[in-house]
């Protein structure tokens, strides 16, 4: 206790009237998906990504504000469901709580969900911590025709109640309000419980020094049978004041925390909670029991007290959901008159999960948001090409003014080619990125990508994902660096390196300006088509990869699967916009200093020749670049792509896949057409670039969330990968150019080939392991395996 | 393995045998890992009841609904579960697992 009350009171009483000068801590902690982030943004005014979806924060983030001139510092923490130490984030948050390095926690928890929700509640009353309740959108629940009673609530769980909505900014600064009160009352009692201790001290003092001269009396105080009893004393009271004084949890008495509780006291060095330490030993919590380091007799004990309730955690969950319907009964009341909450909820699901309408109809709905973003004549290409026009006629104007006040032919040179002509490029793609995103964070938000997520488990399975995957995997198509970030909240190593694995392969929005361009060139009016099939292209290379890790260490056990389905919600507005705004943002800033740069350099290197004589495009062969191209482009000769304005490309668009556009608009001043001289080259081009290495970005963020060995392996797959498919097309081409029946026996081949290669595995293990070991994983064989 | 349609209502299932739309009882969970935890700690506790809300296209993966929401559950932690089956309902009638 000496440690709560070592903290320093936060607020100097002197300072009443002026700015308050310490800043409080505060901790947001709620079930997965209830509007923790939401309310984090609202409270701080910042724009976070936010979903209808678990786990879109995964890490603890922290931000100042102010509110009523006291200084807060925010942290977002990830959601969990429970303190138990089951996956990453719990241990996260549950480290957090016991570092008791915050003055107060909201607790944020969803009105539509009260019961599950109050559950983590009850864990956080048993750790006695110092929190404030708050009910997020109530504002839904009241719509559904319920309504908490809020008062009743707080009376019955003792801490401060309030509904909330913050999607809404409803009452939030109520909250806020009720969260400084309760740090002014905490602050008062701190200062008292200081005093207090404070005087207790004095008095020990006093008597020392009264009872210092005649010694005996002093002496027999401290015998040590007498200060066994005052530290028995002072445990009983220490456990009264952790367990009953601030909250009130009846449902503990059922239990035999107390009990537990006396034999842990017994530990000279226990540094949890004495009440919290025994319910977790109840809980049979890994981490406190390895923490507590029971002895042998200590562990009997404790086992003959629990005995009689058989399994003890199932018990405590029981009593906790027992005393958590008593709750609800009373605090929660429902208008006979309205509609039953899901049923809006039940009819969609009825379609969109039937059994045989839900693959095609996710197919289809992405093929409507392709044709949406990329088909002629809808919004996205329209405003792109009136981006392009525009762009082309700042092109002409600037072109003919410069050559009218006779700058020097480089500067025209630069400002046209290079920077209206490169980066200009892929400026207009915006909004088509822009389309795309709007497409991902509605399907995101109206809780349509959880449904999609349980419909492919089953597929994913097979190859050793999960659900939670196709999250990761979808957010892929937008940009690969933030997938991978997302694939943090999966609890197992080996399927979250697998979906690291597997994001590249999703093309996302950065190679979508390749796409346009080429296709725009060389297929047009076929444009969705195509640009779709790259993307199918994209994802049977993914599950062909899934399907080989299989075959490999990655190799993963059947996962438990367990997620929550979020209610279908109307997309807000303000959300939607600010996910989009955001990755807008960051596009533009992209173009503006990486791809700019690029272009700037290989403009500087492609203008100028080993002797610093400018040359102009006519002669741009003889340049710095074109040489460098010239001597590298052996390595794309196998697969068709072997001109040295190609090999370039290919190379600067390892700094952002957008630099290929700009790179080929600054190498090809005539346009891409005419550079590139078939088809089958373009298509060949496409697919290399879909598949090959990603953007720096993505590397950096792949190293910091699998290592970096797995990052180099995964490169090296996907150069390996887009190597081998780009060859394929190509020489498939090229024979289908020579002679139809020529490429048919060569894919004949193969296929042939492939089928050999899959089967050729599968002879070798099941020589090399165990006859009848279930699935093949067994430690015998891996060994064997190995050996071989 | 299969129980026939009358024999489903009597004797103790897990909740991985549950088809679409069978209300059950949950009885208790089995198994000593942290994945039994996690379902305690989602509310699968005894007399609690549940709903089969939905059966994925592969029917490896359910999705129930219980204490007022839904979860995603595939059918080998669902087999943890033991239950009685109550009976065998669709969604229009009253919502009695609230």
């Amino acid at each position: 206790m000496n440690e709560e009350l070592k903290a320093p009171p936060a607020t100097q009483q002197s300072e009443e009237n002026g700015a308050r000068a310490a800043q409080y801590r505060l901790g947001l902690i709620g079930n997965a998906n209830v509007g923790k982030t939401t309310l984090f943004n609202s409270l701080t005014h910042s724009n976070e990504h936010v979903g209808n979806w678990h786990g879109v924060t995964n890490d603890i983030k922290e931000k100042n504000f102010q509110h009523r001139n006291a200084e807060f510092c925010l942290a977002d923490l990830p959601g969990i469901y429970s303190l138990t130490s089951f996956s990453m984030e719990e241990i996260v948050s549950r480290n957090y709580l016991l570092e008791r390095n915050y003055d107060m926690i909201i607790n944020i928890v969803d009105a539509n969900n009260l019961a599950r929700n109050l559950y983590l509640t009850m864990q956080m009353l048993e750790m006695n911590v110092n929190l404030v309740l708050a009910v997020n959108m109530i504002d839904e629940l009241n719509s559904f025709g319920k309504s908490i009673n809020t008062r009743h609530l707080e009376a019955l769980l003792g801490v401060p109640v309030i509904g909330i909505s913050a999607r809404k900014h409803s009452d939030v600064h109520l909250l806020m309000d009720m969260v400084l009160d309760g740090l002014d009352k905490r602050d008062s009692f701190q200062l008292a419980a200081a005093a207090a201790v404070g005087r207790e001290e004095n008095r020990i003092r006093y008597i020392d020094g009264i009872h210092g001269h005649s010694g005996d009396e002093a002496v027999s105080a401290r015998s040590p049978e007498h200060l066994e009893e005052l530290r028995a004393h002072m445990f009983a009271a220490k456990l009264e004041h952790d367990m009953f004084n601030a909250h009130r949890l009846p449902y503990l008495d059922k239990l035999p925390v107390r009990a537990v509780a006396e034999i842990l006291r017994g530990d000279e060095n226990l540094t949890l909670p004495p009440a919290w330490a025994a319910v977790k030993v109840l809980e049979k919590d890994r981490d406190v029991l390895a923490k507590l380091n029971l002895s042998e007799a200590e562990k009997q004990k404790i086992s003959r007290i629990t005995s009689p309730l058989g399994d003890s955690r199932a018990e405590l969950a029981k009593q906790r959901y027992l005393y958590i319907d008593r709750v609800m009964v009373s605090a929660y009341s429902v208008a006979d008159h309205m509609p039953r909450k899901h049923y809006r909820g039940d009819r969609i699901d009825a379609v969109v999960l039937n059994k045989y309408l839900a693959i095609p109809m996710f197919l289809l709905i992405m093929l409507a948001v392709f044709m949406l973003t990329f088909g002629p004549y809808m919004p996205g290409t329209l405003i792109n090409q009136f981006f392009e026009f525009l762009i082309g006629l700042a092109k002409d104007n600037l072109a003919a003014y410069l050559t009218g006040i006779a700058s020097p032919a480089w500067v025209s040179s630069l400002v046209c080619d290079a920077v209206l002509g490169g980066a200009g490029a892929v400026l207009p793609f915006l909004p088509q990125i822009v389309m795309l995103f709007l497409a991902l964070s509605v399907m995101e938000d109206t809780g349509y990508l959880s449904r999609v997520a349980f419909t492919l488990d089953g597929l994913l399975n097979k190859i050793g994902l999960n659900g939670r995957s196709v999250f990761s995997l979808l957010m892929g198509f937008g940009c690969s660096a933030t997938a991978i970030m997302t694939t943090r909240s999966m609890e197992d190593r080996s399927a979250k390196i697998k979906t690291a694995f597997l994001i590249p392969y999703m093309s996302c929005t950065a190679k979508m300006p390749i796409y346009i361009t080429i296709c725009g060139a060389f297929f047009v009016g076929a444009q969705p088509f195509v640009i779709f099939g790259m993307y199918l292209l994209g994802i049977a290379l993914a599950l062909a990869v899934s399907v080989i890790l299989q075959k490999t260490r990655l190799k993963s056990r059947e996962q438990s699967f367990i997620m929550e389905m979020p209610p279908y919600r109307v997309p807000s507005a303000a959300r939607v916009f600010s996910t989009v705004w955001t990755h807008t943002k960051s596009f533009i800033i992209r173009v503006g200093t990486v791809i700019f740069s690029v272009v700037v350099v290989n403009w500087l290197l492609s203008s100028f020749s080993w002797s610093f004589q400018y040359l102009d495009s006519s002669r741009m062969g003889e340049s710095i670049l074109a040489s460098v191209g010239k001597g590298l482009r052996y390595l794309f000769m196998p697969i068709g792509l072997g001109t040295w304005q190609l090999t370039v490309a290919i190379i600067t668009g390892v700094m952002g896949k957008e630099a290929v556009v700009s790179t080929l608009g600054l190498l090809y001043p005539m346009g891409i057409a005419e550079g590139i001289s078939s088809p089958l080259t373009a298509v060949t081009l496409m697919v290399f670039c879909l598949l090959y290495v990603p953007c720096i970005a993505t590397m950096v963020t792949m190293r910091r969330e699998i290592g970096g060995r797995w990052t180099a392996i995964s490169l090296l797959t996907q150069l390996a990968a887009a190597y081998a498919v780009t060859a394929l097309v190509h020489w498939v081409g090229v024979l289908f150019t020579v002679s139809v029946g020529g490429g048919v026996g060569l894919l004949l081949g193969i296929a042939v080939l492939c089928y050999a290669l899959f089967w050729f595995p599968k002879l070798f293990t099941a020589r090399g392991a165990c006859i009848g070991c279930p699935g093949g994983g067994c430690s015998s064989c891996k060994g064997k395996r190995k050996r071989k | 393995m299969k129980k026939n349609s009358a024999d489903r209502f009597t004797g103790i299932v897990n909740l991985g045998q549950a088809r679409h739309n069978d209300v059950c009882r949950v009885l208790r969970v089995t198994g000593d890992d942290l994945s039994s935890t996690r379902l305690l700690d989602l509310g699968f506790t005894p007399d609690t009841l549940v709903r089969v809300h939905n059966v994925a296209p592969l029917g490896k993966t359910i999705l129930v609904e219980l204490r007022g929401y839904t979860l995603a559950l595939r059918r080998n932690a669902a087999s943890m579960i033991e239950v009685n089956i109550l009976k065998n309902e669709k969604p229009g009638g009253e919502g009695k697992n609230e």
